[in-house]
């Protein structure tokens, strides 16, 4: 659902003022029929007809309506009345200003001619020849309806009738015309669009796009609110040059979990028949055997939820599946987004307690991009069971273990099942400033493989044990000193870490689930270099490294946090994933990272790594972010990345690299109603821009039009395709036009301020966790 | 150059019993600071009644974004981001740590055509992130708390133990809380 | 009710001060009672001008006047006012002060407000100096008689 509109840009200027002798409101529409109406008038005097005549500032009042005329006709009988002469009425879902109204108290009914209307309840406001209200019902006949001020109309819509049940939160517009400025834009023979905000089963609006893939795309999301905690969207969607597909997505919470399902489902997409080429010819347009056009029951699923089982522990779901690999890319606004290329689907139990935490899991791997195939899918884990747990025992010790067992499957390659475990012990000596922590630990791991793979791997169950020694040892050093008049504390905290592991030939053993991590600071202090349990290095290895901190005394805020760090190799460490370099004796590459955030607008975030032996760097990263005005933004970013596996000789020489590439991005308010949004993502390594926007927004109280030119890389072949988005966003009754939104949040990060997690301090919402780690929508 | 030994976090003695609350029942962040808090010296709140001093964990918010895309579109790179939100409140509702937000973030590359792994390394790396934001968070709390009782290392106050960020890192060693803020997201990630 | 004109008059009173000629009105004082048919008026004195034996006008005032009478169609009416001005001819009643008058339908207050019996008319206010106010109660209220 779209978030609250903000309507900071609106003068505050009423379009028909509050009343200020209106007495206080009391109840809503449906109580009136059980309230005393209050007539008070300068005089009151009788016609023949009988009917008592109220003159001079006449004021009407009953429960929540209050109505002021200068002369006032009331039959007490029959309950019809007459009021003439600048008529104001007031009830708690508008205001209304006119010259004539009549009507039946007793039945409720009023009718007001020519008259000038303001929403109480939500922003709104215009006029009508005529309304026609009965109870919670009204009718404006040859009215307006616009959420801009008079003083600036930059929208309206006119319809010959407007039918608003604010009980219902719903207006009904007939023969409605929309006129953008002078410019009649869009004529629509019946009209839905909601008078309130809240939750009520009925069509959500619209959202219509041109483009030349899909032609005239028009999806209309139906809301169902099917009961307090659980609710569902289904939406309906024609694409003219493809065909119907249904939507469709269900949420349901309860006290124990949350869960949401959702799906898309295309009986017949005529894409693939468009352009057969595609699907039928490789990357280099060579044709790819047996491939067929997936052009019948294209869809995607999606399916989490989380389940509590009491304090310990809970049970979660998270499963995905697309009908084939050209999907994400044929639907490349859908919410699964283009980069990535395989869905993983996990569901398990998972249980912690202080000291121990366990699961047993299940996770399977989709591919989802054409120009991969299976192999590069992760193995399975069917099922995967693990446990961790560690104690402190007897005054200065700290034992443990952690478990696993999985049963690893692929759909190419030969697998089996594997067992780890690794008790230790260890003894956290610490004082004041230090701390010195020696830590044993044992690592057993055992497979049970299958035939095939058993075969080329020489056996069946191979295993590997050996015991881990490493050593943690730090001091801290801090000062009070003074930066630019603040106070701060300046920390210095040397550290060491020693690890030794015997070598164990590793080469008889699979790799599963095994890769060597990203060399980072992190990885300083890790006694494994590799993920996974098919490898443990081995190692004769000492760690030196620094962090030192300027913490700000007064809102304790790390205004500066610099490390640097490297690790010294005695022995070489042979053991290695196959295509793997030995780690060679001698010094590992510098690791130095820089984090400043001098104010809270600047975030300045840079990570070095320079290898001594090759003299040339590993990683050169600079990130830099700063929030100007209250929705400011610029983000600018270099990364260069060597490719640390590249072998002489082996591998392409042009692969000695794996990323060079710069990121400018920001959305600049150059007035309230005027910002520019921009970014160029240029990849040095391939001298190709990426991704680069360029737009303008004008945004006032009511409209906002969004002008985005976009080049993007389209599709795995890498061309890239121009694209000029134009969006109108007629606040309070609906956008019309393309969602630049979703791409400009997922282009430039911290176009929506809620993205950077820094929401703003000051308004943190509680309950705003959000389990799922993908910012963008 | 100025640099001594640090001493110990010592927690204010009028803090009183201390709970940390966490917007997220699971929170393992919560049982890290509560642990490592309590080895800082602070009573552990017990009785909910009880007023208590709070430490309030306004938001944790998980993230996981491409940085890096190749010359095909396809992610190659993933920055794995953590941001929480805190305040430190006396018993009495005063403030004693101000509202503020702590982001740390880890890369990890994660290649098209090798991608077996990177499932293990993102768990690693949440595993450390959690370690790191205590001791973050703990950092903080020393340096106001250290400002505030002007830096006077005084016997009156709580004979205390080790220093509190160390403690966390302890703490969060002894049980690395089971990674469940962060599902393992169907590895689709826009 | 129209029907109360045919009815006897009777009035009491604590102290009357009478003339036997039409000359100079009546003027009865120490609480006075004057009922006639379903009509029933209490007031602390009362001025009864008369022409012929028979009472042409009486004027009431009182602290405050209570005039209660029963309508044509059966429903109770109770005035109250500070004077009351009760023209047997015209029978027009004019009341003035705090004019509170309470019907099973609604209430009318003010400052000064006409009564005609014969039309069963009522009309109020003076404009620039004081207002009428009219209560209408909902349909449901109405059934439970006059003093709401």
């Amino acid at each position: 659902a779209d978030e609250p509109q903000d309507w900071g840009l609106c003068p505050i200027e009423d379009v028909v003022p509050p009343f200020a002798d209106a007495p206080p409101a009391t109840g809503g529409a449906a109580l009136r029929i059980q309230q005393p109406t209050d007539i008070e008038g300068d005089a009151l005097s009788a016609n023949e007809a009988g009917e008592s005549i109220f003159r001079g500032n006449v004021a009407l009042s009953r429960g929540d309506q209050f109505l002021r005329t200068d002369t006032m006709t009331y039959n007490s009988e029959t309950g019809n009345y007459v009021a003439e002469g600048s008529v104001r009425y007031q009830d708690s879902g508008m205001r209304i200003v006119a010259e004539r109204a009549e009507g039946n108290q007793e039945a409720d009914t009023h009718t007001i001619h020519d008259l000038r209307y303001q929403l109480t309840q939500r922003r709104g406001n215009g006029g009508a020849e005529r309304i026609e209200m009965h109870g919670v019902k009204g009718a404006l006949v040859g009215s307006t309806y616009s959420t801009c001020p008079p003083s600036e109309r930059a929208w309206e819509l006119r319809a010959r009738r407007i039918d608003v049940n604010t009980e219902e939160g719903m207006a009904v517009a007939r023969g409605a015309t929309l006129r953008i400025g002078k410019v009649p834009v869009l004529h629509v023979p019946w009209f839905m669009f909601p008078v309130d905000d809240r939750r009520r089963t009925g069509l959500l609006y619209p959202s219509i796009s041109m483009s030349s893939r899909n032609g005239f795309d028009w999806k209309q999301p139906i809301y169902l609110n099917l009961a307090p905690n659980y609710d569902a969207t289904i939406t309906p969607r024609i694409m003219t040059k493809r065909g119907g597909a249904l939507g469709g997505e269900f949420r349901w919470l309860y006290p124990d979990g949350r869960g949401q399902v959702s799906g898309n489902w295309l009986p017949d997409d005529a894409l693939p028949r468009n352009e057969p080429w595609r699907y039928l010819n490789d990357v280099a347009g060579n044709p790819i055997p047996g491939a067929t056009l997936p052009d019948k029951n294209r869809g995607q699923f999606l399916l989490s939820n989380l389940h509590g089982l009491g304090p310990s522990w809970h049970t979660r779901a998270d499963v995905g599946w697309v009908s084939d690999t050209h999907y994400l890319e044929d639907f490349s606004n859908s919410s699964l987004g283009f980069s990535s290329y395989f869905l993983q689907s996990t569901a398990g139990l998972y249980g912690r307690g202080l000291h121990w935490d366990a699961e047993i899991s299940a996770s399977h791997a989709q591919l989802a991009d054409y120009t991969l195939d299976e192999n590069i899918l992760p193995y399975d884990r069917l099922p995967r069971a693990a446990l961790n747990w560690s104690q402190p025992f007897a005054r200065w010790f700290q034992a443990g273990l952690s478990a696993e067992a999985v049963r690893f499957q692929h759909e190419v390659f030969d697998a089996g099942s594997r067992i780890d475990i690794k008790p230790f012990v260890s003894m956290p000596l610490e004082g004041a400033s230090w701390f010195l922590t020696p830590k044993v630990a044992w690592r057993y791991t055992g497979y049970q493989l299958d035939r095939d793979l058993a075969a080329t791997l020489g056996d069946r169950s191979p295993s590997r044990s050996l015991p881990i020694y490493s050593l943690d040892a730090g001091l801290f050093f801090d000062r009070h000193t003074e930066v630019g008049g603040d106070a701060y504390l300046h920390t210095l905290e040397p550290r060491i870490y020693y690890l030794n592991v015997p070598y164990r030939d590793q080469s008889g053993l699979p790799q599963f689930d095994t890769n060597p991590m990203t060399f980072s600071w992190g990885q300083l202090f890790r006694d494994n270099r590799y993920t996974g349990a098919d490898r443990q290095t081995d190692a004769n290895q000492l760690t030196l490294a620094v962090t030192s901190r300027l913490i700000s005394e007064e809102d304790g805020r790390e205004r500066l946090t610099a490390s640097l760090g490297q690790i010294q190799y005695y022995d070489e460490s042979r053991v290695t994933t196959p295509g793997e370099i030995p780690v060679e004796r001698g010094k590992s590459a510098w690791v130095a990272d820089i984090g400043v955030a001098p104010s809270d607008r600047w975030s300045i975030n840079a990570a070095y790594q320079w290898d001594p032996k090759l003299r040339g760097q590993d990683l050169a990263s600079l990130r830099a972010r700063y929030l100007f005005g209250d929705s400011g933004v610029a983000n600018l970013g270099y990364r260069y990345r060597r490719n640390t596996g590249f072998r002489p000789g082996v591998d392409a020489p042009d692969s000695k690299d794996l990323l060079e590439q710069v990121d400018f991005s920001f959305l600049y308010p150059v007035t309230s109603n005027w910002s520019v949004v921009g970014r160029y993502y240029y990849s040095v390594l391939d001298k190709k821009e990426l991704e680069t926007i360029a737009g303008v927004q004008w945004e006032s109280c009511c409209l906002a039009i969004r002008l985005i030119g976009r080049r993007y890389v389209r599709n795995r072949t890498g061309d890239l395709n121009n694209s000029i988005m134009l969006e109108f966003e007629l606040k309070g009754l609906g956008s019309a036009g393309q969602d630049t939104e979703r791409i400009l949040r997922r282009g430039i990060l911290g176009y929506e301020r809620d993205d950077l997690y820094l929401v703003p301090p000051s308004h943190a919402t509680r309950g705003s966790v959000d389990p799922s780690p993908d910012p963008s929508p | 150059c100025g640099f001594q030994l640090r001493n110990a976090l010592t927690l204010p003695p009028d803090l009183g019993p201390v709970k940390v609350v966490s917007v997220d029942r699971y929170s393992p962040l919560a049982e890290t600071l509560a642990t490592s808090l309590s080895r800082a010296g602070a009573v552990p709140a017990t009785d909910a009644a009880a007023p208590a001093a709070v430490l309030d964990l306004f938001s944790e918010r998980w993230g996981d974004l491409p940085i890096a895309l190749d010359a095909f579109g396809r992610s190659q790179e993933y920055s794995l981001r953590y941001a929480v939100i805190f305040e430190l409140r006396r018993a009495d509702g005063t403030v004693l740590v101000p509202q503020q937000a702590i982001e740390l973030s880890r890369d990890y590359i994660s290649a098209p055509t090798n991608a077996i792994g990177t499932e293990g390394e993102r768990e690693v790396l949440v595993r450390e992130l959690r370690r790191e934001m205590a001791a973050a968070v703990l950092r903080r709390i020393d340096a106001v708390v250290k400002r505030q009782e002007g830096g006077a290392a005084s016997s009156t106050l709580l004979p205390v133990e080790t220093d509190a960020a160390r403690a966390a890192m302890q703490a969060a060693g002894t049980a690395p809380p089971v990674e469940d803020a962060p599902p393992p997201p169907a590895e689709v990630k826009p | 009710r129209s029907s109360d004109r045919n009815q006897p008059m009777d009035i009491d009173a604590g102290h009357v001060d009478h003339s036997l000629d039409d000359s100079k009105p009546a003027t009865l004082s120490g609480g006075v009672t004057i009922t006639q048919g379903t009509l029933d008026i209490r007031a602390s004195t009362a001025v009864i001008t008369q022409r012929g034996g028979d009472p042409t006008r009486v004027l009431l005032t009182g602290a405050p006047v209570t005039l209660k009478q029963q309508m044509d169609d059966g429903t109770p009416m109770t005035a109250t006012a500070n004077r009351i001005d009760y023209d047997l001819t015209t029978e027009i009643v004019v009341f003035t002060g705090n004019v509170d008058i309470r019907q099973p339908r609604g209430t009318l207050g003010g400052q000064r407000v006409v009564y005609n019996m014969r039309t069963n008319q009522v009309t109020g206010g003076e404009p620039g100096k004081s207002r009428v106010k009219m209560r209408i109660l909902p349909r449901g209220a109405r059934g439970n008689g006059s003093g709401t």
